[in-house]
């Protein structure tokens, strides 16, 4: 019988879960994927963490604590130091392994290769190849690969052409900027898509625009953004506001994570960038005792607020 | 030009001098308060690092007595230190502050960039005057740690309570006072020994190590004295942050790429892989090193949300519990209460007491038998 690996479903898995599910299970895996985050990820992950962790990684505590209860044969947690040219993800991504490991007491194998693309994207390959070398031979590899990364690729087209609604059936356009693990995490955003969709609001977010322009506009700033996250973020505001007028946006509104670093810095920027500019923007901060309510009174007042500049 | 820095504990003894040497005012703020802090955290980002909003507080009370240019240390990351100095600017630029920024930027391989961004300090006395000051700070600083050091023996052994805190006072007043080579080393040799000769000798205390990111180790203000605190409560002191090795390793091996940290990956082998941002690292190897001497216990200090020192509090208690050794990890940020943080440390010597107490007796035990 085919072992089996358990992916967290948290973290990069809302960036790459295509390529780590179709390889992994081409290799000869049967994978198996936490469930959607709920309450009780998150009570658990509160439980094993470290209490300045951020809300984030908490919630891939709960995952990693779910799959380990299934007992699955592995656990699939890469360190990832760096997915892009001397950029970093965030210090706890490169801890991670080590964090999970210390805290979970049930021996599980962890399958953790490092993926360091500081000094070039083909050190990704690499070690992607290095990984699959340990289960089979290289031309299985080599296939196996291939596919996976063709799934990887047809899922970020799909998510660029990805548009809730039309410009013209919608009241307002507003660009939500924040990481996919947040954005993408019902739970954890209590839903902020398909609220604003339901609000007839149509939504722009960093996945939908090119990489390199992306990067482009990240280079305006002051210093070198050295976050893959943070330049994703202010690089599509800049963005955002030369084609402001094209694309129609009225405001922005900043996700951030409770105990996030990268975060605690991209969104001040953003604020700032937006007051420059005189973008209306909303900073949510999500942490685990965000009540719905509240967030939803904060996200009516702010629409009502764009509305009333738009149409007035 | 009138110039100011950030605090970070006794730093400013060397900075002033470089400073003063190159021909400018030094302008240092007043030491961190309640009121710094007020001040930073008013205006800086609500979620951001406590070293962050201590910088702000620093800033604007250095603009409040005329200074018109701050120097400010970048990085590459991940540390979120290497991004404060745009946000920071920007924050005071919101403010209405005319103020510039020199940021110096860890050199990568080459000591010309570093240099470069100093020539706008250059300027006025020329690149000697660069040199002569370096020395000066750098005998400056090596006093300032040497000074510390003997205090951390001391303040465990000393006769009367409190002597050696003036005397430690005094001993920097008198150092940041010196102007030449010569008169600090004089200064230096004077007070150590003023210092040492406080001490009660054959006295054997506790020993407790101190780990974690370096802002919070060095800054009194933010660890609310912990050095001092463990002293008096009959405590000596290793802290292995230092800001002379930290010079040596990082800004003059490393650039001639002597250095790279490998030695620290190899002690920490089944606890890290490496590299994780900051002094994260180097908490876990030096806490080993520690449980591999003679010390009692270990305290790892960190500002709250500090994301490499996170990745070393979650790893530590595997540490603690391979080698027996106590670790307590102390967050703090600008709640931090006095109280709260006093009984934490009385309870953790208290245990410590108790565990040295137990290792002596069954020792005893087994010489009776």
């Amino acid at each position: 019988m085919a072992k089996t690996v358990g992916i967290p479903r948290a973290l990069y898995y809302h960036y790459y879960y295509p390529l780590w599910q179709k390889y992994l299970s081409n290799l000869g895996f049967q994978t198996i994927v936490s469930s959607p985050t709920s309450k009780q990820t998150i009570d658990w992950g509160v439980s094993l963490a470290v209490e300045g962790t951020c809300l984030p990684v908490k919630v891939y505590y709960g995952h990693v604590c779910e799959l380990v209860e299934k007992g699955v044969d592995y656990l699939f947690i890469p360190q990832i130091i760096s997915v892009s040219k001397r950029e970093y993800i965030c210090p706890k991504f490169m801890g991670l392994p080590d964090m999970v490991k210390a805290s979970i007491s049930k021996q599980v194998k962890l399958l953790s290769p490092t993926i360091d693309g500081r000094k070039s994207e083909r050190q990704i390959t690499k070690t992607y190849i290095q990984f699959g070398l340990q289960f089979a031979p290289w031309h299985k590899v080599l296939r196996a690969y291939g596919e996976a990364t063709k799934v990887q690729r047809e899922y970020e087209e799909r998510l660029k052409r990805e548009c809730n609604l039309e410009k013209d059936m919608a009241r307002l356009t507003v660009g939500v900027l924040g990481h996919s693990y947040l954005l993408y995490d019902k739970t954890i955003s209590m839903n902020l898509l398909e609220r604003l969709t339901a609000a007839k609001i149509r939504v722009v977010t960093p996945e939908q625009f090119k990489p390199n322009l992306v990067n482009e506009h990240a280079n305006r700033l002051p210093k070198r953004m050295f976050w893959t996250s943070g330049r994703k973020i202010l690089g599509t505001l800049n963005y955002l506001l030369d084609r402001r007028n094209v694309e129609q946006i009225d405001g922005v509104i900043s996700l951030a994570a409770f105990g996030c670093g990268t975060d605690s810095l991209t969104s001040e920027l953003v604020a700032q960038i937006a007051r420059k500019q005189n973008l209306p923007y909303l900073l949510l901060n999500l942490d685990e005792h965000t009540g719905e309510a509240g967030l939803v009174t904060r996200i009516e007042a702010y629409l009502d607020m764009l509305e009333r500049r738009k149409y007035a | 030009m009138k110039v100011t820095v950030p605090h970070m504990g006794n730093l400013y003894i060397a900075i002033e001098a470089l400073i003063y040497e190159m021909g400018h005012d030094p302008i240092i703020p007043p030491p961190c308060s309640k009121k710094t802090l007020d001040l930073g955290t008013k205006y800086s980002p609500e979620s951001v690092c406590l070293p962050m909003k201590l910088n702000i507080g620093n800033f604007l009370e250095a603009v409040e007595l005329g200074a018109e240019v701050i120097i400010m240390a970048g990085g590459n990351g991940p540390c979120r230190l290497g991004y404060y100095a745009p946000v920071q600017m920007a924050i005071l630029e919101e403010l209405g502050q005319s103020v510039e920024m020199i940021v110096l930027e860890p050199p990568k391989g080459n000591l010309r960039h570093l240099i470069s961004q100093l020539s706008r300090l250059f300027a006025k006395k020329g690149f000697r005057s660069f040199i002569k000051g370096c020395q000066i700070a750098w005998e400056k600083l090596k006093a300032v740690e040497e000074l510390e050091r003997a205090a951390f023996w001391v303040r465990p052994r000393e006769k009367r309570k409190g002597e050696v805190g003036r005397q430690l006072h005094l001993a920097l007043n008198n150092l940041r006072t010196a102007a030449l080579l010569k008169d600090i080393k004089r200064v230096k040799n004077e007070q150590i020994a003023e210092i040492l000769s406080l001490a009660e000798l054959n006295i054997e205390p506790l020993k407790i190590g101190i780990v974690g990111e370096i802002y919070t180790v060095l800054e009194p203000f933010v660890n609310l004295k912990l050095e001092e605190r463990l002293g008096n409560l009959g405590v000596e002191v290793e802290r292995t942050i230092w800001l002379e090795d930290w010079v040596k390793k990082h800004l003059f091996l490393a650039s001639l790429n002597l250095y790279n940290g490998s030695d620290l990956v190899k002690k920490t082998e089944g606890y890290l892989r490496g590299f994780v941002g900051g002094h994260g690292l180097e908490s876990v190897a030096v806490t080993i090193m520690f449980a591999e001497k003679n010390i009692d216990g270990v305290i790892h200090i960190l500002p709250f949300t500090c994301m490499p020192e996170i990745v070393a509090q979650s790893v530590l208690p595997n540490v603690s519990r391979d080698y027996d050794l106590p670790v307590m990890s102390l967050v703090v940020d600008e709640h931090t209460g006095e109280a709260g943080f006093q009984t934490r440390l009385e309870a953790f010597v208290d245990l410590l007491e108790r565990k040295q107490r137990e290792k002596t007796n069954e020792k005893k035990s087994v010489s009776w038998c």
